[in-house]
Protein backbone atom coordinates (compact mmCIF):
# COMPACT_ATOMS: atom_id res chain seq x y z
CA UNK A 1 0.00 0.00 0.00
CA UNK A 2 1.66 3.23 -0.97
CA UNK A 3 2.41 6.36 1.75
CA UNK A 4 -0.63 8.77 0.55
CA UNK A 5 -3.22 5.84 -0.42
CA UNK A 6 -6.31 6.36 1.17
CA UNK A 7 -7.50 4.42 3.55
CA UNK A 8 -10.72 2.66 1.93
CA UNK A 9 -13.79 1.34 3.76
CA UNK A 10 -16.82 -0.83 2.14
CA UNK A 11 -19.91 0.57 3.32
CA UNK A 12 -22.43 -1.08 0.73
CA UNK A 13 -21.35 -4.22 -0.98
CA UNK A 14 -22.25 -4.78 -4.11
CA UNK A 15 -26.00 -5.88 -4.47
CA UNK A 16 -28.11 -7.80 -6.92
CA UNK A 17 -31.30 -9.52 -7.00
CA UNK A 18 -35.09 -9.86 -7.91
CA UNK A 19 -38.38 -8.54 -6.15
CA UNK A 20 -41.26 -10.41 -6.22
CA UNK A 21 -44.66 -9.45 -4.48
CA UNK A 22 -47.27 -12.88 -4.54
CA UNK A 23 -44.77 -14.86 -6.14
CA UNK A 24 -45.23 -12.47 -9.39
CA UNK A 25 -41.88 -10.44 -10.23
CA UNK A 26 -41.69 -6.51 -9.30
CA UNK A 27 -41.62 -4.62 -12.40
CA UNK A 28 -40.34 -1.38 -12.92
CA UNK A 29 -39.82 -1.26 -9.09
CA UNK A 30 -38.13 1.81 -7.72
CA UNK A 31 -35.27 0.81 -5.79
CA UNK A 32 -33.36 3.72 -3.20
CA UNK A 33 -30.47 2.56 -1.13
CA UNK A 34 -29.11 4.94 1.87
CA UNK A 35 -26.07 4.01 3.63
CA UNK A 36 -24.58 6.12 6.07
CA UNK A 37 -21.44 7.80 5.39
CA UNK A 38 -18.23 6.57 7.62
CA UNK A 39 -15.50 9.50 7.58
CA UNK A 40 -18.02 12.25 7.82
CA UNK A 41 -21.70 12.47 8.14
CA UNK A 42 -24.25 12.70 5.90
CA UNK A 43 -26.04 9.99 3.53
CA UNK A 44 -25.13 8.33 0.74
CA UNK A 45 -28.27 8.28 -1.49
CA UNK A 46 -28.87 6.08 -5.17
CA UNK A 47 -31.44 4.23 -6.87
CA UNK A 48 -31.84 1.99 -9.65
CA UNK A 49 -35.28 -0.01 -11.58
CA UNK A 50 -35.89 -3.42 -11.50
CA UNK A 51 -36.60 -4.76 -15.31
CA UNK A 52 -39.44 -7.02 -16.25
CA UNK A 53 -38.18 -9.69 -14.71
CA UNK A 54 -37.94 -8.10 -11.01
CA UNK A 55 -34.33 -7.76 -11.16
CA UNK A 56 -31.95 -5.10 -10.42
CA UNK A 57 -28.44 -4.07 -9.93
CA UNK A 58 -26.82 -1.64 -6.91
CA UNK A 59 -22.89 -1.39 -7.18
CA UNK A 60 -20.33 -0.98 -3.64
CA UNK A 61 -20.27 1.99 -2.21
CA UNK A 62 -17.38 2.95 -0.44
CA UNK A 63 -15.93 5.86 1.41
CA UNK A 64 -12.00 7.05 2.23
CA UNK A 65 -10.23 9.53 3.81
CA UNK A 66 -6.68 11.11 2.79
CA UNK A 67 -6.31 13.10 5.87
CA UNK A 68 -9.81 13.18 7.46
CA UNK A 69 -9.11 12.89 11.03
CA UNK A 70 -8.31 9.65 11.13
CA UNK A 71 -9.19 8.11 15.02
CA UNK A 72 -10.29 5.24 16.83
CA UNK A 73 -14.04 4.16 16.29
CA UNK A 74 -16.15 1.58 15.63
CA UNK A 75 -17.32 0.68 12.30
CA UNK A 76 -20.97 0.32 12.41
CA UNK A 77 -22.59 1.59 8.92
CA UNK A 78 -26.93 1.60 8.84
CA UNK A 79 -27.66 0.74 5.46
CA UNK A 80 -31.15 0.87 4.10
CA UNK A 81 -33.05 -0.06 0.69
CA UNK A 82 -36.68 0.64 0.19
CA UNK A 83 -38.77 -0.71 -3.03
CA UNK A 84 -41.49 1.36 -3.65
CA UNK A 85 -43.71 -0.75 -6.00
CA UNK A 86 -47.46 0.16 -6.80
CA UNK A 87 -47.83 3.39 -5.10
CA UNK A 88 -46.43 1.46 -1.61
CA UNK A 89 -42.80 1.44 0.03
CA UNK A 90 -41.17 -1.50 1.43
CA UNK A 91 -38.24 -1.53 3.73
CA UNK A 92 -36.98 -4.61 2.58
CA UNK A 93 -33.49 -4.05 3.86
CA UNK A 94 -32.66 -2.54 7.21
CA UNK A 95 -29.23 -3.36 8.03
CA UNK A 96 -25.85 -2.15 9.87
CA UNK A 97 -22.59 -3.66 8.30
CA UNK A 98 -19.87 -3.74 11.19
CA UNK A 99 -16.71 -4.94 8.85
CA UNK A 100 -15.09 -2.84 6.16
CA UNK A 101 -14.51 -5.56 3.64
CA UNK A 102 -16.50 -5.70 0.38
CA UNK A 103 -19.40 -8.11 0.24
CA UNK A 104 -18.98 -8.96 4.29
CA UNK A 105 -22.72 -9.16 4.04
CA UNK A 106 -22.27 -12.76 2.67
CA UNK A 107 -19.16 -13.84 4.15
CA UNK A 108 -17.28 -12.44 0.91
CA UNK A 109 -19.60 -13.81 -2.31
CA UNK A 110 -21.30 -11.75 -4.59
CA UNK A 111 -24.80 -10.62 -2.49
CA UNK A 112 -27.38 -11.63 -4.67
CA UNK A 113 -30.15 -11.80 -2.83
CA UNK A 114 -33.87 -12.51 -3.31
CA UNK A 115 -36.52 -10.28 -1.78
CA UNK A 116 -40.33 -10.69 -1.32
CA UNK A 117 -42.13 -7.73 -0.66
CA UNK A 118 -44.84 -7.59 2.28
CA UNK A 119 -43.77 -10.77 3.89
CA UNK A 120 -42.20 -10.43 7.45
CA UNK A 121 -39.19 -9.12 8.01
CA UNK A 122 -36.27 -11.96 9.47
CA UNK A 123 -33.33 -11.77 11.36
CA UNK A 124 -30.17 -12.55 10.60
CA UNK A 125 -26.88 -11.98 11.92
CA UNK A 126 -23.61 -11.76 9.57
CA UNK A 127 -19.90 -11.32 10.05
CA UNK A 128 -21.23 -9.23 13.48
CA UNK A 129 -23.33 -7.44 11.68
CA UNK A 130 -27.41 -7.17 11.63
CA UNK A 131 -30.09 -7.31 8.88
CA UNK A 132 -33.59 -6.84 9.35
CA UNK A 133 -34.94 -7.84 5.83
CA UNK A 134 -37.56 -9.17 3.52
CA UNK A 135 -34.43 -10.85 1.51
CA UNK A 136 -32.60 -13.56 1.67
CA UNK A 137 -29.53 -14.87 -0.06
CA UNK A 138 -27.18 -17.76 0.71
CA UNK A 139 -25.02 -16.87 3.69
CA UNK A 140 -24.63 -19.30 6.86
CA UNK A 141 -25.99 -16.92 9.92
CA UNK A 142 -23.52 -16.17 12.97
CA UNK A 143 -24.55 -17.72 15.43
CA UNK A 144 -26.24 -15.23 17.99
CA UNK A 145 -23.66 -15.38 21.23
CA UNK A 146 -24.91 -13.15 23.74
CA UNK A 147 -22.63 -14.39 26.82
CA UNK A 148 -25.74 -15.53 28.63
CA UNK A 149 -25.51 -18.97 27.04
CA UNK A 150 -25.43 -22.09 29.55
CA UNK A 151 -26.65 -20.26 32.15
CA UNK B 1 -22.28 -10.56 45.16
CA UNK B 2 -20.80 -13.27 42.79
CA UNK B 3 -24.10 -13.91 41.16
CA UNK B 4 -25.27 -10.88 40.52
CA UNK B 5 -22.81 -9.70 38.07
CA UNK B 6 -22.75 -9.51 34.43
CA UNK B 7 -19.59 -12.26 33.03
CA UNK B 8 -16.93 -10.47 31.36
CA UNK B 9 -17.95 -11.56 27.66
CA UNK B 10 -21.42 -10.82 28.60
CA UNK B 11 -21.02 -6.95 29.25
CA UNK B 12 -18.29 -7.16 26.39
CA UNK B 13 -21.10 -8.53 23.60
CA UNK B 14 -23.34 -5.78 25.16
CA UNK B 15 -21.52 -3.45 23.95
CA UNK B 16 -20.50 -4.06 21.02
CA UNK B 17 -23.60 -5.12 19.69
CA UNK B 18 -25.21 -2.09 21.45
CA UNK B 19 -23.45 -0.10 17.91
CA UNK B 20 -25.63 -2.90 15.77
CA UNK B 21 -28.86 -2.57 18.05
CA UNK B 22 -29.21 1.44 17.78
CA UNK B 23 -28.25 1.67 14.00
CA UNK B 24 -31.09 -0.37 12.73
CA UNK B 25 -32.64 2.79 11.03
CA UNK B 26 -36.38 2.05 11.72
CA UNK B 27 -37.29 1.51 15.11
CA UNK B 28 -40.32 -0.80 14.59
CA UNK B 29 -37.40 -2.85 12.85
CA UNK B 30 -34.38 -1.96 15.70
CA UNK B 31 -37.58 -3.26 18.25
CA UNK B 32 -37.59 -6.96 16.57
CA UNK B 33 -33.73 -7.17 16.19
CA UNK B 34 -33.61 -6.81 20.05
CA UNK B 35 -36.00 -8.25 20.68
CA UNK B 36 -34.83 -11.57 18.75
CA UNK B 37 -31.37 -11.17 20.11
CA UNK B 38 -31.78 -11.04 23.64
CA UNK B 39 -35.31 -13.13 23.56
CA UNK B 40 -34.51 -15.10 26.89
CA UNK B 41 -32.15 -12.54 28.14
CA UNK B 42 -33.74 -8.83 27.95
CA UNK B 43 -37.82 -8.09 28.59
CA UNK B 44 -38.95 -5.65 25.83
CA UNK B 45 -42.22 -4.79 24.85
CA UNK B 46 -42.80 -3.18 21.57
CA UNK B 47 -45.04 -0.39 23.40
CA UNK B 48 -42.79 1.00 26.03
CA UNK B 49 -40.21 0.41 22.87
CA UNK B 50 -41.46 2.84 20.15
CA UNK B 51 -42.80 5.23 22.34
CA UNK B 52 -40.03 7.30 24.04
CA UNK B 53 -42.78 9.76 25.95
CA UNK B 54 -44.00 7.02 28.47
CA UNK B 55 -40.66 6.45 29.45
CA UNK B 56 -39.89 3.01 30.40
CA UNK B 57 -37.29 0.91 29.44
CA UNK B 58 -36.41 0.77 25.64
CA UNK B 59 -34.15 3.08 23.35
CA UNK B 60 -31.73 6.18 24.15
CA UNK B 61 -31.52 8.66 21.77
CA UNK B 62 -30.12 11.94 21.59
CA UNK B 63 -28.02 13.60 19.16
CA UNK B 64 -24.91 13.00 20.80
CA UNK B 65 -25.68 9.56 22.78
CA UNK B 66 -27.62 6.21 21.70
CA UNK B 67 -28.24 3.19 24.29
CA UNK B 68 -30.71 1.07 25.32
CA UNK B 69 -32.39 0.33 28.84
CA UNK B 70 -34.26 -2.73 29.73
CA UNK B 71 -35.18 -4.67 32.56
CA UNK B 72 -33.41 -8.12 32.93
CA UNK B 73 -35.26 -11.56 32.54
CA UNK B 74 -34.59 -15.34 33.82
CA UNK B 75 -31.42 -15.64 35.79
CA UNK B 76 -31.35 -11.72 35.86
CA UNK B 77 -34.82 -11.06 37.12
CA UNK B 78 -34.60 -7.82 38.98
CA UNK B 79 -31.60 -6.45 36.85
CA UNK B 80 -31.93 -3.35 34.99
CA UNK B 81 -29.61 -2.78 32.24
CA UNK B 82 -28.16 0.54 30.54
CA UNK B 83 -26.11 0.26 28.05
CA UNK B 84 -24.68 3.36 25.77
CA UNK B 85 -22.49 4.31 23.23
CA UNK B 86 -21.43 7.97 21.21
CA UNK B 87 -23.30 8.72 17.90
CA UNK B 88 -19.75 9.53 16.46
CA UNK B 89 -18.33 6.71 14.90
CA UNK B 90 -14.72 7.91 15.22
CA UNK B 91 -13.74 9.70 18.47
CA UNK B 92 -13.58 13.42 18.15
CA UNK B 93 -9.80 14.48 17.51
CA UNK B 94 -10.09 17.39 19.39
CA UNK B 95 -11.79 16.05 22.69
CA UNK B 96 -8.73 14.35 23.03
CA UNK B 97 -5.69 16.41 22.19
CA UNK B 98 -6.65 19.92 23.89
CA UNK B 99 -5.35 19.92 27.01
CA UNK B 100 -7.55 23.21 27.94
CA UNK B 101 -10.43 21.14 28.03
CA UNK B 102 -13.99 22.75 29.24
CA UNK B 103 -14.99 21.70 32.28
CA UNK B 104 -18.98 20.88 33.83
CA UNK B 105 -20.42 19.63 37.10
CA UNK B 106 -21.68 15.77 37.15
CA UNK B 107 -24.95 14.75 39.00
CA UNK B 108 -22.77 14.82 42.09
CA UNK B 109 -21.37 18.33 41.41
CA UNK B 110 -17.67 17.12 40.69
CA UNK B 111 -15.97 18.80 37.68
CA UNK B 112 -15.82 16.09 34.32
CA UNK B 113 -15.05 17.21 30.93
CA UNK B 114 -17.82 18.97 29.65
CA UNK B 115 -18.08 17.37 25.90
CA UNK B 116 -18.97 13.89 27.91
CA UNK B 117 -21.33 15.73 30.46
CA UNK B 118 -23.47 17.72 27.41
CA UNK B 119 -23.99 13.98 25.88
CA UNK B 120 -24.83 12.79 28.92
CA UNK B 121 -27.28 15.95 29.47
CA UNK B 122 -28.85 14.73 26.38
CA UNK B 123 -30.27 11.89 27.92
CA UNK B 124 -30.65 12.37 31.53
CA UNK B 125 -34.16 13.13 31.09
CA UNK B 126 -35.24 9.10 29.69
CA UNK B 127 -32.84 7.75 32.17
CA UNK B 128 -35.27 9.83 34.97
CA UNK B 129 -38.14 8.13 33.25
CA UNK B 130 -36.95 4.81 33.60
CA UNK B 131 -35.68 4.81 37.46
CA UNK B 132 -39.33 5.71 37.99
CA UNK B 133 -40.42 2.04 37.57
CA UNK B 134 -37.68 0.74 39.68
CA UNK B 135 -39.33 -0.07 42.74
CA UNK B 136 -42.54 -1.34 41.44
CA UNK B 137 -40.32 -3.38 39.47
CA UNK B 138 -38.29 -5.10 42.42
CA UNK B 139 -34.68 -4.01 40.99
CA UNK B 140 -32.36 -4.66 42.97
CA UNK B 141 -29.31 -4.43 40.57
CA UNK B 142 -28.12 -2.03 37.90
CA UNK B 143 -25.65 -2.27 35.17
CA UNK B 144 -23.98 0.55 33.31
CA UNK B 145 -22.00 -1.28 30.65
CA UNK B 146 -20.71 0.92 27.44
CA UNK B 147 -17.31 0.94 25.14
CA UNK B 148 -14.81 4.12 24.05
CA UNK B 149 -17.01 7.23 24.05
CA UNK B 150 -20.13 5.34 25.53
CA UNK B 151 -17.76 3.86 28.44
CA UNK B 152 -17.44 8.07 29.24
CA UNK B 153 -21.34 7.83 29.40
CA UNK B 154 -21.47 4.82 31.09
CA UNK B 155 -19.35 5.73 33.88
CA UNK B 156 -21.46 9.44 33.94
CA UNK B 157 -24.83 7.21 33.91
CA UNK B 158 -23.36 4.98 37.31
CA UNK B 159 -22.91 8.21 39.19
CA UNK B 160 -26.23 9.68 38.01
CA UNK B 161 -27.93 6.03 38.94
CA UNK B 162 -26.03 5.66 42.40
CA UNK B 163 -27.43 9.61 42.98
CA UNK B 164 -30.88 9.12 42.12
CA UNK B 165 -31.85 5.75 43.14
CA UNK B 166 -30.70 3.83 46.84
CA UNK B 167 -28.88 1.51 44.59
CA UNK B 168 -25.31 0.81 43.98
CA UNK B 169 -24.87 0.29 40.00
CA UNK B 170 -22.47 -2.20 38.43
CA UNK B 171 -20.08 0.18 36.02
CA UNK B 172 -18.25 -1.97 33.03
CA UNK B 173 -15.99 -0.18 30.50
CA UNK B 174 -14.14 -1.10 27.94
CA UNK B 175 -11.34 0.90 26.19
CA UNK B 176 -13.11 4.34 28.04
CA UNK B 177 -11.46 7.68 27.89
CA UNK B 178 -10.80 9.50 31.23
CA UNK B 179 -14.53 11.52 32.72
CA UNK B 180 -13.34 13.42 35.30
CA UNK B 181 -10.78 14.95 37.38
CA UNK B 182 -9.45 13.10 40.57
CA UNK B 183 -12.33 14.77 43.12
CA UNK B 184 -14.57 12.85 40.62
CA UNK B 185 -12.67 9.79 40.35
CA UNK B 186 -12.78 9.41 44.35
CA UNK B 187 -16.35 10.44 45.16
CA UNK B 188 -17.06 7.80 42.32
CA UNK B 189 -14.90 5.17 43.25
CA UNK B 190 -16.18 5.80 47.25
CA UNK B 191 -19.98 5.62 46.49
CA UNK B 192 -19.53 2.87 43.94
CA UNK B 193 -16.69 1.47 45.61
CA UNK B 194 -14.03 -0.15 43.11
CA UNK B 195 -15.60 -4.00 43.32
CA UNK B 196 -18.21 -2.82 41.20
CA UNK B 197 -16.10 -0.62 38.32
CA UNK B 198 -14.80 -3.07 35.66
CA UNK B 199 -12.59 -1.01 33.79
CA UNK B 200 -11.41 -3.16 31.01
CA UNK B 201 -8.67 -1.63 28.92
CA UNK B 202 -5.56 -2.87 26.78
CA UNK B 203 -2.43 -1.16 27.13
CA UNK B 204 -1.92 0.32 24.15
CA UNK B 205 -5.58 1.35 23.56
CA UNK B 206 -5.09 5.31 22.90
CA UNK B 207 -8.67 6.10 23.90
CA UNK B 208 -7.75 5.53 27.29
CA UNK B 209 -4.97 7.98 27.71
CA UNK B 210 -6.76 10.61 27.04
CA UNK B 211 -7.66 13.41 27.61
CA UNK B 212 -4.38 13.72 30.01
CA UNK B 213 -4.42 14.67 33.06
CA UNK B 214 -5.87 16.63 35.23
CA UNK B 215 -8.40 14.01 33.93
CA UNK B 216 -8.45 10.65 35.66
CA UNK B 217 -9.79 7.37 35.74
CA UNK B 218 -11.97 5.91 38.18
CA UNK B 219 -11.46 3.84 40.67
CA UNK B 220 -8.50 5.89 41.12
CA UNK B 221 -5.92 3.49 42.20
CA UNK B 222 -4.15 5.49 45.31
CA UNK B 223 -4.18 2.38 47.82
CA UNK B 224 -2.75 -1.10 46.61
CA UNK B 225 -5.92 -3.02 47.32
CA UNK B 226 -7.72 -1.20 44.40
CA UNK B 227 -7.37 -2.86 41.00
CA UNK B 228 -8.59 -2.59 37.54
CA UNK B 229 -8.51 -4.50 34.42
CA UNK B 230 -5.37 -3.55 32.69
CA UNK B 231 -4.80 -6.06 30.00
CA UNK B 232 -1.53 -6.09 28.59
CA UNK B 233 -1.18 -5.32 24.34
CA UNK B 234 1.83 -5.71 22.53
CA UNK B 235 3.82 -2.42 21.28
CA UNK B 236 4.80 0.59 23.15
CA UNK B 237 3.13 2.86 21.21
CA UNK B 238 -0.58 3.25 21.53
CA UNK B 239 -2.65 1.47 18.51
CA UNK B 240 -5.64 1.81 17.45
CA UNK B 241 -6.60 -1.24 16.73
CA UNK B 242 -6.60 -2.08 19.93
CA UNK B 243 -9.28 0.30 20.67
CA UNK B 244 -11.83 -2.02 18.51
CA UNK B 245 -14.64 -3.76 20.73
CA UNK B 246 -13.55 -6.85 18.66
CA UNK B 247 -9.96 -6.89 19.98
CA UNK B 248 -11.56 -6.53 23.39
CA UNK B 249 -13.78 -9.93 22.56
CA UNK B 250 -10.62 -11.54 21.47
CA UNK B 251 -8.48 -10.60 25.13
CA UNK B 252 -11.64 -11.41 27.08
CA UNK B 253 -12.37 -14.79 25.50
CA UNK B 254 -14.20 -16.92 27.96
CA UNK B 255 -12.06 -15.36 30.94
CA UNK B 256 -13.95 -14.52 34.37
CA UNK B 257 -13.30 -11.27 35.98
CA UNK B 258 -10.96 -12.48 38.38
CA UNK B 259 -8.70 -13.98 35.88
CA UNK B 260 -8.91 -10.54 34.12
CA UNK B 261 -7.83 -8.70 36.82
CA UNK B 262 -4.11 -7.83 38.58
CA UNK B 263 -2.67 -8.25 35.30
CA UNK B 264 -0.43 -5.63 35.73
CA UNK B 265 3.18 -6.01 37.26
CA UNK B 266 3.91 -1.95 38.20
CA UNK B 267 2.39 -1.23 41.29
CA UNK B 268 1.13 2.50 41.37
CA UNK B 269 1.36 2.37 44.67
CA UNK B 270 2.92 5.42 46.91
CA UNK B 271 6.09 3.85 47.24
CA UNK B 272 6.06 2.95 43.44
CA UNK B 273 5.40 6.21 42.51
CA UNK B 274 8.14 7.19 44.82
CA UNK B 275 11.09 4.73 43.34
CA UNK B 276 9.97 5.95 40.10
CA UNK B 277 10.15 10.22 40.90
CA UNK B 278 13.52 9.68 42.48
CA UNK B 279 14.85 6.75 39.93
CA UNK B 280 17.57 9.40 38.24
CA UNK B 281 18.08 7.12 35.17
CA UNK B 282 16.66 8.90 32.15
CA UNK B 283 13.59 8.34 30.88
CA UNK B 284 11.56 7.68 27.14
CA UNK B 285 8.79 9.11 26.36
CA UNK B 286 6.33 5.50 26.00
CA UNK B 287 3.08 4.16 26.85
CA UNK B 288 4.26 3.32 30.17
CA UNK B 289 6.40 6.25 31.18
CA UNK B 290 3.09 8.54 30.47
CA UNK B 291 1.10 6.55 32.70
CA UNK B 292 3.71 6.44 35.70
CA UNK B 293 3.69 10.55 35.07
CA UNK B 294 -0.27 10.67 35.16
CA UNK B 295 0.12 8.88 38.13
CA UNK B 296 3.04 10.71 39.35
CA UNK B 297 1.57 14.09 38.85
CA UNK B 298 -1.65 13.34 41.08
CA UNK B 299 0.64 11.95 43.57
CA UNK B 300 2.93 15.17 43.81
CA UNK B 301 -0.16 17.56 43.55
CA UNK B 302 -2.02 15.39 46.29
CA UNK B 303 1.00 16.13 48.52
CA UNK B 304 1.20 19.69 48.01
CA UNK B 305 -2.64 20.19 48.66
CA UNK B 306 -2.10 18.05 51.90
CA UNK B 307 0.55 20.29 52.94
CA UNK B 308 -0.80 23.78 52.43
CA UNK B 309 -4.00 22.72 53.19
CA UNK B 310 -6.22 22.96 50.51
CA UNK B 311 -8.88 20.71 49.47
CA UNK B 312 -8.80 19.31 45.96
CA UNK B 313 -11.94 20.17 45.01
CA UNK B 314 -11.02 24.14 45.91
CA UNK B 315 -8.05 23.51 43.94
CA UNK B 316 -9.53 23.59 40.19
CA UNK B 317 -12.79 25.37 40.35
CA UNK B 318 -14.92 25.14 36.57
CA UNK B 319 -13.03 28.80 35.73
CA UNK B 320 -9.84 27.41 36.81
CA UNK B 321 -6.88 28.39 34.35
CA UNK B 322 -5.71 24.73 34.82
CA UNK B 323 -1.52 25.83 34.29
CA UNK B 324 -1.95 28.77 36.56
CA UNK B 325 -3.30 26.50 39.43
CA UNK B 326 -0.94 24.18 38.77
CA UNK B 327 1.90 26.17 38.84
CA UNK B 328 0.76 28.00 41.43
CA UNK B 329 0.32 24.25 43.66
CA UNK B 330 3.45 22.99 42.76
CA UNK B 331 5.27 26.28 43.58
CA UNK B 332 3.98 26.16 46.87
CA UNK B 333 4.98 22.87 47.03
CA UNK B 334 8.62 23.61 46.47
CA UNK B 335 8.98 26.29 48.71
CA UNK B 336 7.80 24.18 51.72
CA UNK B 337 10.46 23.45 53.82
CA UNK B 338 9.78 19.48 53.85
CA UNK B 339 10.77 16.46 51.26
CA UNK B 340 7.78 17.61 49.28
CA UNK B 341 10.01 20.69 47.65
CA UNK B 342 12.63 17.11 46.65
CA UNK B 343 9.49 15.31 45.34
CA UNK B 344 8.28 18.28 42.90
CA UNK B 345 11.68 19.06 41.72
CA UNK B 346 12.00 15.47 40.57
CA UNK B 347 8.47 15.22 38.75
CA UNK B 348 10.28 18.51 37.03
CA UNK B 349 12.78 16.68 36.08
CA UNK B 350 11.34 13.62 35.44
CA UNK B 351 9.19 15.44 32.62
CA UNK B 352 12.24 17.64 31.24
CA UNK B 353 13.76 14.31 30.80
CA UNK B 354 10.67 12.32 28.80
CA UNK B 355 11.09 15.74 26.67
CA UNK B 356 14.42 15.04 26.06
CA UNK B 357 15.76 17.69 28.02
CA UNK B 358 18.66 17.36 30.06
CA UNK B 359 17.24 17.30 33.54
CA UNK B 360 18.98 19.76 35.37
CA UNK B 361 17.17 21.72 37.80
CA UNK B 362 17.75 23.95 40.77
CA UNK B 363 15.24 25.05 43.18
CA UNK B 364 15.54 28.97 42.21
CA UNK B 365 15.23 27.78 38.63
CA UNK B 366 11.28 26.63 39.02
CA UNK B 367 9.60 29.48 38.90
CA UNK B 368 5.79 29.87 37.64
CA UNK B 369 6.61 30.67 34.55
CA UNK B 370 8.98 27.43 33.96
CA UNK B 371 6.99 25.39 35.55
CA UNK B 372 3.64 26.51 33.33
CA UNK B 373 6.17 25.82 30.44
CA UNK B 374 6.91 22.86 31.26
CA UNK B 375 2.92 21.27 31.18
CA UNK B 376 2.49 23.35 28.27
CA UNK B 377 4.95 21.20 26.70
CA UNK B 378 4.38 17.90 28.04
CA UNK B 379 0.86 18.78 27.29
CA UNK B 380 1.89 19.61 23.58
CA UNK B 381 3.97 16.56 23.33
CA UNK B 382 1.05 14.24 24.61
CA UNK B 383 -1.01 15.61 21.58
CA UNK B 384 1.58 15.37 19.07
CA UNK B 385 2.12 11.51 20.34
CA UNK B 386 -1.82 10.92 19.82
CA UNK B 387 -1.81 12.41 16.35
CA UNK B 388 1.60 10.54 15.60
CA UNK B 389 -0.09 7.43 16.77
CA UNK B 390 -2.97 8.17 14.36
CA UNK B 391 -0.91 9.19 11.46
CA UNK B 392 0.87 6.11 11.75
CA UNK B 393 -2.63 3.92 11.28
CA UNK B 394 -3.51 6.31 8.17
CA UNK B 395 0.16 5.66 6.56
CA UNK B 396 0.03 2.18 7.59
CA UNK B 397 -3.84 1.83 6.02
CA UNK B 398 -4.62 -0.06 9.24
CA UNK B 399 -6.45 0.06 11.86
CA UNK B 400 -10.50 -1.01 12.07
Amino acid sequence: MSLFEPKKVCLFSAISGVITLNGEPAKGAQVKRIVEKFYSSGHNTDETMTDDNGYFELPAVFDQSFLGKFLPGEFSIPQQIFVTYGGEEYPVWQGVKRTIEENAESRGKPLQVDCMLGIEHNVIWVNGGAYVTQCTWSVEADKIVTGFENE
Amino acid sequence: MNDSIVKPIQAALFAKNIYVLVDIPLPDLAYTLVKSTFKDELEITEKSFTSAKTGGPGFIKSTTAFGLMAFGKGAYEGHAFVILRGTKKTFPADWLTNFNLATSRSTRGQLVHDGFNQAFSSISDQLEKFITDFASRGITTVHCIGHSLGGGLATLCAEFLEAKTRLKPYLYTFGAPRVGMAPFATSLTNSLSYERMYRIYHRTDIVPCVPFWPFVHAPLQEKEEVYDYFQPSPGSFPAIKMHDMAEYLKTIGKQGWSELRGKRNEHFGEQGINRWLNDKASVSFHVTNLEWLDKAISYVVGKCLKAIGMAMSNAFSATFTLMDRLAYILLKGINLATDISGLVLNLLRKMMSMLGMKPILEKADATHAFITRIFQQMSARVGAYCQRALDRVLVNGQGM
